[in-house]
């Protein structure tokens, strides 16, 4: 994550609380995968009908590319995150090809845990910049969390 | 009572052009809407009052640094100023909620524009802009990114366009036949 899109998810994860979502997650379809001090987590999100949010990777520099970050937490620590089943659609601007994800995507994030730890939670934000065919929006953060308990 | 109503109809039907078309133009039989007057500091630091714009056409493209569309374009409304700047015709990027020195690195320098780029802090002169009506459920400021108009001389709104990526008119090739057409 570069500074400019740090700043930008900070003021938005500030003033953006009440602002309308066009991104989904779907936490009751979370999985969680655990094999000794590992935690594997799937998490599904789902972009509204209609839109397309910017891409996570490919992403023109003219864009705000899609991110997702996860709070630090002393029961962890976050060995590996990748996005997956996307749904890619390209658009053409002038000669420069642009990189947009809609439909349904999903996060992987691979956590360590610390010693005993039995029962704790997975705090996230996703940060998109959102457009229709005609029309672009002002960047969100969906904050979201997740229970893990073994 | 004749003139009353073809305005209401006018202003209809101006409504569903700024949420549905990509292209409006005024028909010659109609009375085009005055602009909302405004005044911003441009990246240079210069206040700019679109009054003082009067008697002369005005192209007003409305972005962020962040949208690609608006960035796309940027390149086609140096070409219109370098083009038309000398047949009475200025050209104005609105900038929406960005800082200064963002704006003036990603879209003044990087597209060595010539023209002023004014920086609308709050998002009020974008909302001016943006019926009360379309889209209710987002915030007014953010309806019109990527939106262009035309004000002619008079100060009346002669074209708009809204952003349509399925025909994505990025050389602006309906707007430079508007002001064709006008010049």
């Amino acid at each position: 994550m570069n500074y400019y899109s740090l700043i930008l998810c900070f003021l938005f994860s500030l003033f953006g609380k009440n602002t309308k979502q066009f991104v989904e997650f779907n936490k009751a379809d979370v999985v969680i995968v655990k094999e000794n001090s590992y935690v594997t987590v799937t998490l599904p999100f789902e972009i509204q009908s209609q839109y397309h949010i910017q891409s996570n990777s490919e992403a023109s520099d003219d864009s705000i590319p899609t991110e997702i970050t996860f709070l630090e937490n002393p029961n962890y620590s976050i060995e590996n995150q990748n996005f997956s089943l996307k749904h890619d659609e390209t658009i053409r601007l002038n000669t420069d090809i642009h990189k947009v994800l809609s439909n349904k995507f999903e996060v992987t994030v691979t956590l360590k845990l610390k010693d005993n730890v039995s029962d704790f939670n997975l705090d996230g934000a996703l940060l998109y910049q959102a457009c229709t065919d005609r029309l672009c929006l002002f960047p969100r953060t969906l904050n979201f969390q997740i229970n893990i308990n073994n | 009572m004749k003139k009353i109503i073809l305005k209401l109809v006018f202003g209809i039907a101006m409504i569903n052009n700024l949420a549905y078309a990509q292209n409006s133009e005024i028909e010659s039989d109609t009375e085009p809407p005055e602009v909302k007057m405004f005044s911003l500091i441009s990246t240079e630091g210069d206040t700019v009052n679109l009054s003082d714009y009067k008697g002369k056409f005005v192209v007003i493209h409305i972005a962020t640094t962040w949208c690609p569309y608006c960035n796309a374009e940027a390149p086609y409304l140096e070409e219109i100023y370098k083009e038309y700047h000398d047949k009475n015709v200025e050209v104005l990027i609105i900038d929406v909620k960005e800082s200064k020195d963002l704006v003036q690195g990603r879209i003044k320098n990087k597209f060595n524009l010539s023209f002023p780029v004014l920086l609308d802090t709050d998002g009020a002169v974008a909302a001016s802009f943006a019926p009360a009506d379309v889209l209710p459920e987002l915030a007014r400021d953010e309806i019109m990114l990527a939106s262009n108009f035309l004000i002619d001389p008079n100060g009346k709104i002669q074209f708009m366009s809204l952003l349509d990526t399925k025909n994505f008119d990025v050389k602006l090739i309906h707007l430079k036949k508007r002001l064709n057409e006008l010049l």
